[in-house]
């Protein structure tokens, strides 16, 4: 494992993130404000409910929203702005340098071309090789996340592959490019615990065996204790959190952050209540915290003062007016 | 309360035809299954996707026809009922769906939606009373009777299809992975609810779940599927804490759980490989190409399903047996 809070430079450096998209009914504010880092072999879990601007985020961060979507704040990656910057600088950015995984990969790979052509097709947009070693480097690649037979392998259909090969396989060709960035959306919401668990530990082999960063968006806190070093959690657009694992999970200070761990069964909870109400809409965003409604510490303050983030700790900030354990 | 199990299910088959590299060949998505649950008890069946579970309680409510086996209700053979008698019986049988979204017809409003299965079996009495109780039953305002489903949020719209599932006052519920498409937080709040509807009316539960939290806090016993078979069934807490099966463990020790500390340090049994295709099972135990423990005898036909204590069974040649694996 790797150490959290590493001396290294953030490969990626988020600040002040805002994302609204234009509808008919109005503007929709996804994301309102959002800082984020991530370092070199440094696994960053991002939490939050549907709606909380997670992926938004980060597909803001690549560039591929649709384009209703008006976007501020500045990412930089290596050194290099990335927002604002043009399609055709950005798809060299995509791919080589930042590679994103997806939650369901029979969408996002092609189901007219075979495997291994796929991967060896990324690699060619990226690298002067010749076709039949891009296609030898595609056998390794198979093999290199567990695929058995990957010679075979590289000849099907992602419809001949099961749902836990194919996300072996868009893993396969993610890393093709040797990234210094994979983003991982939900990579094992749509599969079965026991290949989520073998999904898992091949990107937790990758990350040490690569070094790359690591931002795992998801919203089971199961899935972050077991692989992330940092937890950044999300709400209303907004950052809640940002701490250490087992700090969040052992000291956390927002309350939504207390009420999603108590959400959860435990030994010592066995029947939890859960968070009432529920999450606020974005296309009239609330005043204040956007907790505050649903919120069992909330002032009179939080619904008129959007509360700034505050240090709790050693990398630990929280965005709280009244937080858990007085913050310090 | 009465001996007499309620819901009885003997060698329930269902196979479906496929085609498999242009020939035809059958996929059984349940093989043979078999229990028994009494009234006012709740089941979970457990098990990942293509393990029949889902076929298995459409068989149940007769959605599907199965293609061997009998279903009895309430003493009634549900099998062999014909049509009018399968309506009646249907009254007393409901479903709950996962998805929130894709179960509500989004032009009908919360009271008609509410209300349909009052007015399909031309239920006597108020009907408009009878929907503002159902929604208050529910946790929801009786208010929003008028309103339309895109209104509501996908915890709110579970409570609704939950309203729907009650309204003919059934004796069996069947949820069909109930909280899966909901946040954490709102989650909770179905559960309790459900835990609280089945105290409250004497429901019995059918609970098909992938989530293994909400069948610790809402059943009484537990039967875990794989590949179309029952590898383990027995009495919730016990099942889930000290699993006897091979394939039961993996499961268990593959559900991470929130806390860092236990999730860092934790044996995993991490199953090698991927399942095999429910087109051409391994012979003999359909989890010995998987297994840990493996032997050379799992392959001679399908292992009994032994009772070790009572209530309790598993099918695996070595569980029991002295000198198999401590949990």
């Amino acid at each position: 494992m790797t150490s959290s809070g590493s001396a290294q430079e953030p490969v990626l450096v988020v600040r002040d993130l805002r994302v609204t998209f234009r509808t008919p009914e109005g503007p929709v504010c996804a994301v309102r404000g959002m800082d984020l880092e991530v370092a070199p072999g440094e696994i960053l879990g991002l939490v939050g409910e549907s709606g909380s601007g997670k992926s938004v985020a980060m597909l803001a961060v690549l560039g591929l929203l649709p384009r209703n979507a008006e976007i501020e704040g500045s990412a930089v990656f290596e050194g290099r702005e990335l927002i604002g910057l043009a399609r055709r600088d950005l798809r060299v950015v995509r791919g080589a340098g930042i590679a994103m995984i997806f939650q369901d990969p029979l969408t996002a790979l092609n189901p007219v071309h075979r495997i291994g052509r796929q991967i060896a097709e990324g690699i060619r947009a990226h690298q002067a090789v010749t076709r039949v070693a891009a296609d030898a480097r595609a056998v390794e690649l198979l093999n290199a996340v567990g695929i058995p037979d990957p010679e075979r392998r590289a000849r099907a259909f992602p419809h001949e592959m099961s749902g836990g090969m194919r996300q072996r396989a868009m893993i396969a060709m993610m890393i093709a490019n040797d990234p210094q960035l994979l983003i991982a959306d939900e990579p094992t919401t749509a599969l079965d615990v026991t290949v989520q668990a073998q999904i898992l530990e091949l990107l937790d082999e990758i990350r040490t065996r690569t070094g790359c960063a690591m931002v795992f968006i998801t919203h089971d806190l199961g899935v972050i204790a077991r692989i992330a070093d940092r937890v950044q959690v999300m709400y209303g657009g907004r950052i809640a959190e940002v701490a250490p694992t087992p700090e969040l999970f052992g000291a956390p200070t927002h309350p939504y952050t207390v009420g999603l761990l108590e959400a959860v069964p435990g030994p010592d909870r066995p029947r939890p209540e859960g968070i009432p109400g529920t999450p606020p809409s974005m296309l009239r965003p609330p005043a204040g915290c956007a907790f505050h409604a649903r919120c069992p510490r909330a002032l009179p303050v939080c619904s008129e003062v959007d509360p700034p983030l505050l240090t709790m700790g050693v990398g630990h900030v929280g965005a709280c007016h009244n937080p858990v354990g007085g913050g310090s | 309360m009465n001996d007499q199990p309620f819901v009885r299910v003997e060698g329930l088959t269902k196979e479906f035809p496929v085609r498999d590299r242009g020939t035809r060949a059958v996929v059984r998505a349940v093989d043979g299954v078999s229990f028994a649950v009494a009234r006012g008890r709740s089941l979970g069946i457990v098990g990942e996707s293509g393990s029949g579970k889902s076929t298995l309680v459409r068989c149940l409510l007769r959605l599907i026809e199965p293609t061997a086996g009998r279903v009895t209700f309430s003493g009634i053979e549900l099998t062999a009922a014909a049509r009018a008698e399968l309506r009646r019986l249907r009254r007393r049988m409901q479903i709950v769906f996962q998805d929130p979204f894709s179960a509500l017809d989004p032009r009908m409003t919360i009271g008609a939606i509410v209300g349909e299965p009052l007015a399909i079996h031309r239920a006597p009495g108020d009907r408009a009373a009878r929907v503002a109780e159902l929604l208050g039953l529910v946790g929801l305002e009786a208010g929003f009777v008028n309103r339309y489903p895109h209104e509501f949020s996908g915890g709110q719209r579970q409570r609704i299809g939950i309203a729907r599932a009650l309204a003919l006052e059934p004796d069996l519920l069947v949820l069909d992975e109930p909280v899966s498409a909901l946040d954490v937080s709102i989650r909770a709040g179905i559960v309790n609810l459900l835990d609280d509807l089945r105290r409250r009316l004497g429901l019995t539960y059918v609970l098909v779940s992938h989530d293994l939290s909400i069948v610790r806090q809402v059943t009484d016993e537990v039967a875990v599927m794989h590949l179309g078979r029952i590898v383990e069934f027995g009495p919730t807490a016990t099942v889930l804490d000290a699993p006897e099966h091979p394939y039961t463990r993996a499961l268990m020790s593959a559900v991470p759980v929130p806390d860092p500390g236990i999730e860092r340090s934790r044996e995993r049994i991490v199953l090698i490989g991927d399942a095999p295709s429910p087109i051409s099972p391994p012979s003999g135990c359909h989890f010995r190409t998987r297994c840990p423990d493996v032997e050379a005898d799992c392959a001679n036909g399908a292992p009994p399903f032994i009772e070790q204590e009572p209530g309790r069974h598993v099918a695996c040649l070595k569980a029991g047996r002295p000198g198999s694996p401590e949990r």
